[in-house]
């Protein structure tokens, strides 16, 4: 089976190579770059704008920038479709994202001689490989939780029940599994005393919510987000910090310390350096940098997360519980967990939830 | 009956300006919104209409690499490939209007199937196998794509601008001692151009729009103007895309006036025999 | 002989690149669409082992639903074009005056050749929160944000490429047809209207039939148009297929549904186009 497999992947391949790589390659442009700028991959506004003008002012190197497209593990096929040779070296990204790269050995390990500013950042909140060594460069923690404008919403809402209220027709913004990892069905599965590992809770309450008409859109990204929310289209729905800085124009009230069934998930963000870069020593020194307090602060005016450098000040008011009030609203998910399900759970999300919308 | 058919008459023909019209303001408005819309002097997404006008949707598109980059790199492809496509489509219904031999008909339909194969199938097709053999540069993958979709578009308006030559003419050449190749040259290729050219320019046009392929190829630095506003409309949905859009526009508008300029555009949609 | 071996140099660059860019990419698709696919990972291992688990699971019936959703939708899409296209054309041929019958078919041919993108962008900020969305959908008396506005508002992204396409293509079809003949209906007595439908729709059946073709494959195939429009609510197969690319890295699966799209269209277009030439040639 698998020597039939083999040599039919190999003709395959001998087949093309003769006719495409030599049709191709020959085009000047393709091998055109010379010295290699560093290649970072950010999200878009609000992290991106950040990292620009840190990087500008770190100013050791040119960079090419490439944005995520859509969830922030859609980078990972890219990777993938590239290793050993991807064209990135650094990337932004957070806690379930970080495990996937780590299983597949692609996160550089990372010491205090590579990044020093590390010395100021809880060791608890830095992901390690099974060996127990550091693997990223943390930037922020936040938190992904429910929140709603006020000024636009029929109705208050106190308690997760209120998201079948008849008044938010059309109201609600659902992210679609592959934004958040379904952190947002972990949270309703929460809320009906299940879990991530016991989800059906979660989904009976979501294919609830999609029969009753409540879901007016369906976002995937974060600029549906931002867009439908700034536009007054829906008024609630469950997301991360750092996209709620791109929200201006619209008064937010979010639901983090309201009630034991509105759940707030707790993550951390930051940088991976590919072990496959070529540019490490780069890399590590742009992450560095970008960790230091005046930078840590600016990350959270900017993008509005807290920063995991214990020196540097913030005031995300909502995002700071104390022990008895993190026991209560909020949950550190397991996030080796989550990245495993995600196929079937968006499997489960296009046969059980989309025919409903 | 004379009155009854006037005044169905009066009431079809109502009906069917009523379609017209409505019809036309739906094709256009958007169009004019958008335009509008790119004018828009606020720094946010605001509602239409724009209480004040300005450039700053272009100035930031003209400042932004990013769209910058995507439009070069769209013109290189759409350039290479429509040139590609051509060549190759031209010289295919050449023979496969010359020509008769078994399996011709296959041959043509599987030259056309690009038409009907859904853009998202070839362009995840590609990327599956440029993995496979170790391609992960942006320019060959995104060639690749775009010679294979405007490919189709080149062998048939070509092959509707031969079969529109008569063959007599060819022969009264022959007989007249030029040899078959000669006699294409001659008489054939300058009769045919016109296929031709309106084949390369839907190739351009066609590789210039496209996203549902490109979107698979893309790598980091190489990346179609088309593929960077699908990426801003995910991440920063503001009203330089309106901007972009407008260039685009432009760019549309000189084709139709090159296509019309060259061959006419009736031609090239394919004139009928009774006219009013 | 010479020019037989002309004429096979000639065929080589279009055999090349369809070997190379489509048969060969499709052929891998196929064996794609057998491995297993490890939840987590990305992509089919390389040793991945062979199974039918892939096509198995797009039986249930909530999948066959993305299938008939595509189809249902692009079918009222593709008629609602004709209707509104073949008046257009009608128009355009009958009526107006040779420079004015250039600049409508400019017209036309441009609003045809706008980048999709760009339709859908303004599409959206017309008929979207930004624009009429609200007066629009309280005239209609639907939610905004309902199941009927959300559809209403992909169909219109599909007219609005279907329907300069469905009148270019009819164009010729009515410069096709002798104008004498309605006219002839009318002095035996029949109504301007009845005259056309009695006569002018029938000898545009070819016609007609050849732009719903179009412009149900291009339906089948939109992806950009649902992607942007249809709110997350409504998916396009397309759409499937790129969320197992780009968000689940489920390659396996999407290149099952690939392959069965891939078939579906085919066999629906040269299923029509046969059936439809035998009718045509019983004339």
């Amino acid at each position: 089976m698998m020597k039939t497999n083999l040599t039919r992947r190999e003709l395959l391949k001998a087949a093309a190579a003769s006719g495409v790589a030599t049709a191709t390659m020959s085009f000047p442009f393709v091998n055109a770059l010379g010295s290699s700028p560093l290649s970072v991959v950010d999200w878009g506004p609000p992290w991106i704008d950040n990292t620009k003008k840190i990087a500008a002012n770190w100013g050791k190197s040119d960079i090419n920038w490439t944005l995520h497209s859509g969830g922030a593990a859609s980078i990972l096929p890219k990777i993938k479709a590239a290793w050993p040779n991807p064209p990135y070296d650094l990337v932004d990204n957070w806690s379930p994202v970080f495990l996937s790269m780590i299983r597949e050995g692609w996160a550089e390990t990372v010491t205090l001689d590579d990044c020093p500013n590390l010395a100021d950042v809880p060791e608890s909140l830095i992901s390690k490989d099974a060996d127990g060594n550091w693997k990223n460069i943390p930037r922020g923690t936040s938190g992904v939780f429910f929140t709603y404008a006020p000024d636009n919403c029929p109705i208050e809402i106190n308690h997760i029940d209120d998201l079948l209220s008849p008044e938010l027709n059309g109201q609600i913004l659902w992210p679609n599994p592959t934004l958040n990892t379904n952190l947002q069905v972990v949270a309703l599965a929460k809320a009906r005393g299940g879990d991530e590992f016991n989800m059906d809770p979660g989904w009976e309450f979501l294919v609830e919510l999609a029969k009753s008409g409540n879901i007016g859109r369906v976002s995937a990204n974060t600029s549906d987000v931002i867009t439908s929310l700034e536009t007054g289209e829906t008024c609630v729905t469950f997301v991360d910090q750092g996209t709620l800085s791109g929200v201006k124009g619209t008064k937010l009230k979010h639901l983090t310390k309201t009630d034991e069934s509105l759940k707030t998930m707790l993550f951390v963000s930051g940088w991976v350096v590919l072990s496959s870069s070529t540019n490490k020593e780069l890399a590590f020194d742009l992450a560095n940098y970008t960790i230091n307090k005046e930078n840590s602060e600016l990350y959270y005016q900017e993008v509005g997360e807290v920063p995991v450098n214990g020196t540097a000040e913030h005031g995300i008011e909502h995002l700071r519980f104390s022990g008895e009030e993190a026991e209560k609203y909020s949950v550190i998910p397991d996030w080796d967990h989550l990245g495993k399900e995600l196929d079937g759970w968006n499997k489960r999300f296009e046969t059980d939830v989309v025919p409903l919308l | 009956m004379n009155a009854l058919n006037r005044q169905i008459d009066n009431l079809g023909l109502w009906l069917v300006w009523l379609i017209i019209a409505v019809t036309l303001v739906f094709l256009i408005a958007p169009i004019v919104v958008s335009i509008l819309m790119s004018f828009d002097a606020r720094s946010y997404l605001g509602r239409f209409p724009p209480t004040e006008f300005s450039f700053h949707w272009y100035e930031r598109f003209f400042s932004d690499t990013y769209y910058l980059n995507g439009l070069k790199t769209s013109l290189i492809i759409a350039v290479i490939a429509a040139a590609v496509s051509t060549f190759a489509g031209v010289s295919a219904a050449i023979v496969l209007d010359r020509y008769d031999f078994p399996g011709k008909q296959a041959i043509e339909t599987v030259f056309l199937s690009p038409l009907v194969i859904p853009a998202v199938v070839v362009g995840f097709a590609l990327l599956l196998f440029f993995a496979l053999i170790g391609v992960f540069q942006g320019y060959p993958r995104l060639l690749a794509g775009h010679i294979i979709i405007t490919f189709p578009y080149t062998v048939r308006t070509t092959l509707a601008g031969l079969t529109g030559i008569r063959r007599n003419l060819t022969e009264a050449a022959m007989t007249l001692g030029a040899n078959e190749w000669q006699a294409f040259w001659d008489v054939t290729f300058p009769l045919a151009r016109t296929g031709m050219i309106a084949g390369a320019v839907f190739a351009f046009a066609f590789s210039m729009d496209d996203v549902a392929v490109s979107l698979f190829l893309t790598s980091p630095d190489t990346y179609t103007l088309p593929v960077a506003m699908v990426s801003m409309m995910r991440t920063n949905f503001d009203l330089t895309i309106a901007a972009a859009s407008v260039i685009l526009m432009l760019f549309t508008i000189v084709l139709i006036v090159v296509l019309d300029w060259i061959i006419g555009l009736e031609r090239v949609i394919g004139g009928g025999v009774y006219r009013s | 002989m010479k020019n037989y071996r002309g004429a096979v140099l000639l065929m080589v660059p279009g055999i090349g690149i369809v070997l190379a860019f489509l048969v060969l990419p499709l052929a891998n698709v196929v064996e794609e669409s057998f491995r297993l696919f490890e939840p987590g990972r990305i992509g089919a291992a390389k040793d991945a082992p062979y199974t039918l688990f892939n096509y198995a699971e797009l039986l249930n019936t909530n999948y066959l639903y993305y299938f008939v959703e595509t189809a249902r939708i692009g079918l009222i899409a593709s008629i609602t074009g004709l209707i509104l296209g073949f008046p257009i054309a009608y128009f355009i041929t009958r009526r107006l005056r040779a420079i004015w019958r250039k600049i409508a078919i400019g017209f036309l041919v441009g609003i045809m050749f706008i980048s999709t993108l760009i339709r859908v962008y303004a599409l959206q900020l017309t008929f979207g929160p930004t624009g009429i969305a609200k007066i629009l959908s309280g005239l209609l008396g639907v939610s905004m944000n309902g199941r009927f506005y959300t559809e209403l508002i992909v169909i219109f992204g599909l007219l609005h490429y279907l329907v300069p396409i469905a009148a270019i293509t009819l164009l010729g079809t009515i410069q096709n047809i002798n104008p004498r003949l309605s006219e002839a209906a009318q002095a035996l007595g029949a109504s301007r209207w009845m005259a056309h439908l009695s006569i002018t729709v029938p000898l545009c059946i070819p016609g007609l039939l050849s732009a719903f073709l179009i412009s149900f494959t291009l339906c089948l195939s939109a992806f950009v148009v649902p992607m942007i429009l249809g709110k997350g609510k409504i998916l396009f197969v397309s759409n499937l297929i790129y969320a197992r690319f780009s968000e689940i890295s489920n390659y396996p699966s999407g290149s099952a549904i690939s392959i069965i799209m891939l078939v579906l269209s085919l066999a629906i277009i040269y299923g029509v186009t046969y059936v439809v030439s035998k009718r045509l040639v019983k004339y």
